[in-house]
C-alpha cells in the first residue's frame, strides 16, 4: 500500500505552517487539482534548484527532466515526487526449496550437489533483484520512492552474507519500499518481525535463559533513539522482551512461546509484561525517537546535520504527524533551507548516485548488473553494508583509490576503456591463475546454506564474515571481474554524443565544453574548469586534425574526441558532487 | 599551460618511462638486484601499522585465562580448556591457533597489554571506535582522527601523498585529516586511471576560482569548499598512483602469506616499506568478530586467519633491515561479555588486550589481568588506559611529545626495548 495522496494534503493543512500557506494559495484558486497549478513566479526556482530536487529526491536529471521541471514548478514536482507512480513489473521471488531428502538423506556427493544448486540459486536470484532494483533507479516513474528505499536499506541495515537466505533480504526490501514514504511507525514494528531483520541481528537465538543482546541495542542506538538516550540495564529489559522472536519452519515470522519471556520489565521507565510490539511503542513515545529519525533523514538528504532548533522543529512535526514520512519529506523538500548555497552541489555522491547518475544524464540504456557490480568495486554492495550503521555517507566516499576507479568505470560506461583493458597492467605480475580467479571470485552471497539454518534453528555466529574475508582477498580480481561482466554481456553504450550536441546547436569549443558540463554534471561548473576543459578538448581535437566547428559532424573520429572529452568530465572532482 | 603544469607533465612522463622499463625486466637482472641492494643501505623511516579487529574482538578467547575459576565458571561453549591453549604461565595461555604469535612471544617479540581500555567505556561499536581512533572521549566532535593529529605533530613538513595509507575499503577515521589525508588502496594492480582522457590536466587545480579573475561568490560556497577537498584528493591520486603500483610489483616477499584479506594486506605493506615511500603510519582493518551467535567456530578461525598473517609479516621483515623499523599494534573497540549469551556466543563488553609486535619490542607481559570476579557491569574492568599504548609509541617510537597528539598526558609504558 502506497501512501493515499489526499491524506498527505490533509496531514499538510493540518500541520505544517509552512504548506499551509502554499495550501492557501491552492483554495484561493478555488480548487484541489493540482495539474493546473502554474510554476511560482519565485525566481528562486531555477535550473539549478530543480537538479538539486533530482539529485537528491531521485538520482539526477536529463536536460530535459530540468526543463521540465521549471515548467511544473517546485509545489507540483514535489508532489509527483511524492505521490510517484506504481510503475513496472513487480519482482516475483521463487522460493529456493532445499530438498531435504538428498540433504539429509543422500550420499556425498548428492548433498554437495544439493548445495550448490541452492547456493547458485540463491546467488542469482539476488543478482536478479538487484538489477530490478537498479533499473528502478535508472529509468522508474518513483524516483523518490526509490530513494528512501536506499536510505532505509542503509539505516535497517541487513546483511545477505549473514542472512544468506536471499528471498528474506528481497522481502525486507519490499518492505522497506511499502513503507519508504509510509509511516515510520508500522515500518519500525515491521521491522522487529522481519524474518532477515531477526537472522541478521541474531535475534532467532534470544531466549528466555540467556538473552542475547545484539537486536535490543541495535534497535535503540541506530534505529530509534540514538546513543546515550537509553541505559544498559534498558538493552537487556528490551533484549528480554524480544526472546523468543524467530522464524519458523517456513522461514516465518514467529514468537517461541517457550522460549519467550513473558515477566514483567521495565524499559525507560515504563513497566509491564512488554513484548516486542510494546517495546516499539514505547520507543516511538520517546521524544529522542522522532529526533532520531527526523535528523537521519535530512542529514541523508542534505548532506550535512540539521542545526538544533531547525532538528526540534522537523522533530516536532513528525510527531504531530504520528510518524508519517510523506509529509515531513513535503515539507523539507519545499523548505528553502533545503536549497541553501550551502549544500546545493556540496555532497559527495554515493557509488550508486554517481552511476546511475552518469546513465540517467547520458540517456545511456545500461544493464543494471553493471552498475550493481561497479557499485559494488566502489564499496557500496547493496545488500552487503560494511556494518549495522550501513554506509558512511559523504566524504568518506572519496579515497584516492575509488576516485581513480569511478574514472575508470564512467570511461567503461562511455566505451573510452575497453573493458579488457583493466585486466592488464604492464606492472602487474601478480595477477593470479584463472583457476584462482574462478575460486577466490565471486560477488554476491555464495555460501553454503547451512542445514541447521534451513530448519530455523541457530546459524555459526560470523562464519559468513570469515567466508567474506576469504574472497576479497584481491579487490584487483574484482576490477577484472567487474570488467568482464561488462565486455561478455556486450556492452556498446548506444550514445551518440555528437548527434546531442547537433542538436543543442553547440559548435564552438566553448559551446561545447558548456554544454557537456551542463549534460553530464550535477552542479554548476567553476569557470577554470570550464577553462581547462577548452584547453583540453582543443589540443584533442586538433591531434585528431579536425577542424573548429566540425565536432558536431557525426564521424567516427570526431565522437571519439567528444567522448574522451566526456570521459575527463566524469573523472574530475566535479562529478563526484550533486 | 602553467609552468607547474609542465614540470608535472614532464615529471609524469619520466616515471612512466622509468616504470615500464622496470616492469618489462625481470627481476633477476643485474640492474634490479644492484637497484634492490642500494635501498638495503639506507635506513628506513620508523613505521606503525595499525590492524583493527572490527567487531569487538572476546579478549577471553584470545588470551585465555585457563586457570582462572571465574573464567570456568562463566564460560561454557566458548571456553577454553588448558589443553586448549599455548600457555604463557600458569594461569594464562594464547588461542591455540595463535601458534606464529606464540612463538613471536616467546622470542621476545611480542608485547601483550592486558585489560585496556579507559574510563567508563563505551559498549556501541561505533561509539567506542570513534574514541579509540580520536583518542579522547568525545570522539570525532573533538576533531581529527589520532594517526592525522599525529601527522600534524610529528611529521608536518613531510607533505606528501603516502605519509599514511589505509590498505582496504572504508578508511577508519583514526587517519582522518584535512591537511595530511591517507591514500588509501584496495588492490595496487588497478591503483591507476585507465583511458586516454588527460586526467593530468586536472592535477594541481586548488581552491575554485583561486586562478580566476572573477570569484565565485558565496552561491558556491558549499560545492568549492567540497571541491577544495576532492582536488586535493585527485592530487594525491596522482602523485602516489605510480610510486605505489611500482613498489608493490617489484616486491619479492621473502615468505607465503596466508590468501586471507589481512595476509594480502600486510603483503601490500610490506611491499610499500621496501618501496621505500615514507609512509609512517599503515592501517588495516578485520573484520567478523562481533561474535553474538556460535562464537566458538567462528572465532578460531578468525584467530587463525590474524595469526597467518601475522606472522607471515613479521616473518618477511626480519629477514630484511625494515623489520627493525616497524611496529605493529592490534586492538579493538572493546572485549566482550564474560557471561556468554544463550546463543553460545558473547555480547559487547569492555576491557580487552591489546598486541604489539616488532623487533625492537620488548616482549612480555604489560598492564594487569582484569578480575573475573570484581567486574564492571558484568564485563572486564579496564586496569591500562589505551592512551598510555598509543602514548607509548608516539613518545619512544616517533619521538613526539605524545600530548600534542592526545590531548593530554598519560603514564607511559617500556614497550619498547
Amino acid at each position: 500500500m502506497y501512501y493515499p495522496f489526499h491524506l498527505a494534503l490533509l496531514a499538510l493543512l493540518v500541520a505544517s505552517p509552512v504548506l499551509s500557506q502554499s495550501a492557501d494559495r491552492l483554495e484561493d484558486k478555488g480548487t484541489l487539482d493540482l495539474t493546473v497549478l502554474k510554476p511560482k513566479p519565485d525566481s528562486s526556482w531555477d535550473a539549478r534548484a530543480v537538479e538539486h530536487l533530482f539529485n537528491r529526491a531521485g538520482f539526477g536529471a536529463h536536460n530535459l527532466d530540468v526543463r521540465r521541471g521549471l515548467r511544473t514548478g517546485q509545489e507540483m514536482l514535489v508532489r509527483q515526487l511524492i505521490q510517484g507512480e506504481d510503475d513496472g513489473p513487480r519482482f516475483v521471488t521463487r522460493p529456493v526449496e532445499p530438498n531435504m531428502e538428498l540433504l539429509k538423506g543422500g550420499d556425498d556427493e548428492e548433498r554437495s550437489q544439493e548445495r550448490n544448486r541452492l547456493r547458485n540459486d540463491n546467488r542469482r536470484q539476488g543478482q536478479e533483484f538487484l538489477n530490478w532494483w537498479v533499473n528502478r533507479m535508472l529509468a522508474g516513474q518513483s524516483p523518490l520512492r526509490e530513494r528512501m528505499t536506499l536510505f532505509w536499506h542503509g539505516f535497517f541495515t541487513s546483511d545477505s552474507t549473514k542472512v544468506r537466505l536471499v528471498e528474506l533480504m528481497i522481502a525486507q526490501n519490499e518492505l522497506l519500499r511499502e513503507h519508504a514514504l509510509g509511516n515510520f511507525g508500522e515500518m519500525l514494528h515491521a521491522i522487529v518481525r522481519d524474518p532477515a531483520m531477526l537472522i541478521y541481528l541474531d535475534n532467532i537465538s534470544n531466549k528466555k535463559d540467556s538473552p542475547n543482546e545484539n537486536l535490543a541495542r541495535e534497535l535503540m542506538e541506530l534505529f530509534t533513539l540514538g546513543e546515550g538516550n537509553y541505559s544498559e540495564e534498558d538493552i537487556r529489559e528490551v533484549a528480554r522482551a524480544l526472546t523468543g522472536y524467530g522464524i519458523d519452519r517456513k522461514r516465518e515470522f514467529m514468537v517461541n512461546p517457550r522460549t519467550h519471556d513473558f515477566g514483567s520489565k521495565t524499559i525507560l521507565g515504563v513497566e509491564g509484561r512488554h513484548d516486542g510490539r510494546d517495546v516499539v511503542d514505547i520507543l516511538l513515545a520517546q521524544p529522542a525517537c522522532a529526533r532520531w529519525v527526523a535528523g537521519s533523514v535530512i542529514t541523508y538528504l542534505e548532506g550535512v546535520e540539521p542545526a538544533t532548533d531547525r532538528l526540534e522543529h522537523y522533530a516536532e512535526f513528525l510527531r504531530t504527524a504520528d510518524y508519517e514520512l510523506a509529509p515531513m519529506l513535503e515539507k523539507l523538500l519545499l523548505d528553502p533551507e533545503f536549497y541553501r548555497d550551502e549544500i546545493v552541489g556540496a555532497r559527495v555522491s554515493s557509488p550508486i548516485d554517481y552511476l546511475v547518475g552518469i546513465c540517467r544524464r547520458l540517456g545511456a540504456d545500461v544493464r543494471g548488473e553493471i552498475i550493481v557490480r561497479g557499485a559494488g568495486l566502489l564499496g557500496m554492495s547493496l545488500f552487503e553494508p560494511p556494518n549495522v550503521k550501513g554506509w558512511n555517507e559523504g566524504p568518506a566516499w572519496i579515497t584516492t583509490a575509488t576516485l581513480m576507479n569511478r574514472a575508470n568505470l564512467a570511461g567503461v560506461l562511455l566505451g573510452t576503456i575497453e573493458p579488457g583493458e583493466m585486466q592488464v597492467d604492464p606492472l602487474d605480475d601478480m595477477e593470479l591463475t584463472e583457476d584462482e580467479m574462478a575460486s577466490m571470485n565471486g560477488l554476491g552471497p555464495e555460501f553454503p546454506l547451512d542445514e541447521a539454518m534451513m530448519g530455523g534453528g541457530e546459524m555459526m555466529g560470523t562464519s559468513a564474515e570469515v567466508e567474506k574475508e576469504k574472497k576479497a582477498r584481491n579487490q584487483g580480481n574484482l576490477m577484472a571481474k567487474v570488467a568482464r561482466v561488462i565486455g561478455s554481456g556486450g556492452h556498446h553504450p548506444r550514445i551518440s554524443l555528437g548527434a546531442r550536441l547537433f542538436r543543442s546547436g553547440a559548435s564552438t569549443d566553448r559551446e561545447i565544453v558548456e554544454f557537456m558540463c551542463s549534460s553530464l554534471l550535477a552542479i554548476d561548473t567553476p569557470l577554470e574548469t570550464r577553462r581547462m576543459l577548452v584547453a583540453a578538448l582543443r589540443t584533442d581535437r586538433e591531434a585528431q586534425g579536425i577542424e573548429p566547428g566540425n565536432l558536431v559532424k557525426k564521424n567516427a573520429a570526431a565522437e571519439e574526441v567528444l567522448r574522451r572529452l566526456a570521459h575527463l568530465i566524469l573523472s574530475l572532482p566535479e562529478a563526484q558532487l550533486g | 599551460m602553467t609552468e607547474a603544469m609542465h614540470s608535472f607533465l614532464a615529471r609524469r612522463q619520466f616515471l612512466a618511462g622509468g616504470l615500464y622499463g622496470l616492469g618489462g625486466m625481470s627481476l633477476a637482472t643485474p640492474l634490479a638486484k644492484a637497484l634492490q641492494r642500494v635501498s638495503d643501505q639506507t635506513p628506513f623511516p620508523r613505521s606503525l601499522v595499525l590492524v583493527q579487529l572490527s567487531g569487538g574482538n572476546d579478549g577471553l578467547s584470545t588470551i585465555v585465562p585457563f586457570a582462572d575459576d571465574g573464567y570456568a565458571a562463566a564460560r561454557q561453549a566458548t571456553r577454553l580448556v588448558k589443553e586448549d591453549v599455548l600457555p604463557l604461565d600458569d594461569y594464562r595461555g594464547m588461542h591455540r591457533n595463535l601458534k606464529g604469535l606464540h612463538r613471536q612471544y616467546q622470542e621476545g617479540q611480542m608485547a601483550i597489554i592486558e585489560g585496556v581500555g579507559y574510563e567508563d567505556m563505551i559498549r556501541s561499536h561505533f561509539r567506542a571506535l570513534e574514541v579509540w581512533h580520536t583518542g579522547r572521549r568525545a570522539g570525532r566532535n573533538s576533531g581529527e582522527g589520532w594517526v592525522g593529529q599525529l601527522a600534524q605533530a610529528a611529521w608536518d613538513k613531510e607533505d606528501h601523498p603516502n605519509l599514511v595509507v589505509h590498505l582496504g575499503g572504508e578508511v577508519p577515521y583514526s587517519v582522518y585529516s584535512t591537511d595530511h589525508p591517507a591514500a588509501a588502496l584496495q588492490a595496487p594492480t588497478v591503483y591507476k586511471w585507465f583511458g586516454k582522457q588527460q586526467v593530468e590536466l586536472a592535477y594541481g587545480m586548488e581552491a575554485a576560482g583561486a586562478d580566476s579573475k572573477r570569484p565565485a561568490g558565496p552561491k558556491h560556497v558549499g560545492r568549492d569548499k567540497a571541491l577544495a577537498s576532492l582536488r586535493s584528493i585527485l592530487n594525491d591520486a596522482h602523485d602516489s598512483s605510480a610510486s605505489i603500483r611500482k613498489a608493490a610489483a617489484l616486491y619479492r616477499e621473502r615468505v607465503e602469506y596466508p590468501r586471507n584479506r589481512l595476509g594480502g594486506g600486510l603483503r601490500d605493506v610490506a611491499a610499500l616499506i621496501h618501496g621505500r615511500l615514507g609512509t609512517r603510519v599503515f592501517s588495516l582493518k578485520m573484520k567478523g568478530f562481533d561474535t553474538h551467535a556460535g562464537q566458538r567456530g567462528s572465532h578460531d578461525s578468525l584467530m587463525e586467519s590474524l595469526d597467518t598473517a601475522l606472522s607471515a609479516f613479521m616473518d618477511d621483515l626480519s629477514k630484511s633491515p625494515a623489520g627493525r623499523d616497524t611496529l605493529v599494534l592490534v586492538f579493538s573497540e572493546f572485549g566482550r561479555r564474560v557471561e556468554e549469551n544463550g546463543s553460545k556466543g558473547t555480547d559487547h563488553g569492555k576491557a580487552g588486550p591489546m598486541f604489539l609486535l616488532g623487533s625492537s619490542v620488548k616482549g612480555g607481559l604489560y598492564g594487569k589481568h582484569p578480575s573475573l570476579v570484581d567486574l564492571d557491569e558484568g564485563d572486564l574492568a579496564a586496569t591500562t588506559d589505551f592512551r598510555s599504548v598509543y602514548g607509548s609509541i608516539i613518545e619512544h617510537w616517533f619521538k613526539t611529545p605524545h600530548e600534542a597528539v592526545l590531548g593530554k598526558k598519560y603514564s607511559l609504558l617500556p614497550l619498547l626495548g
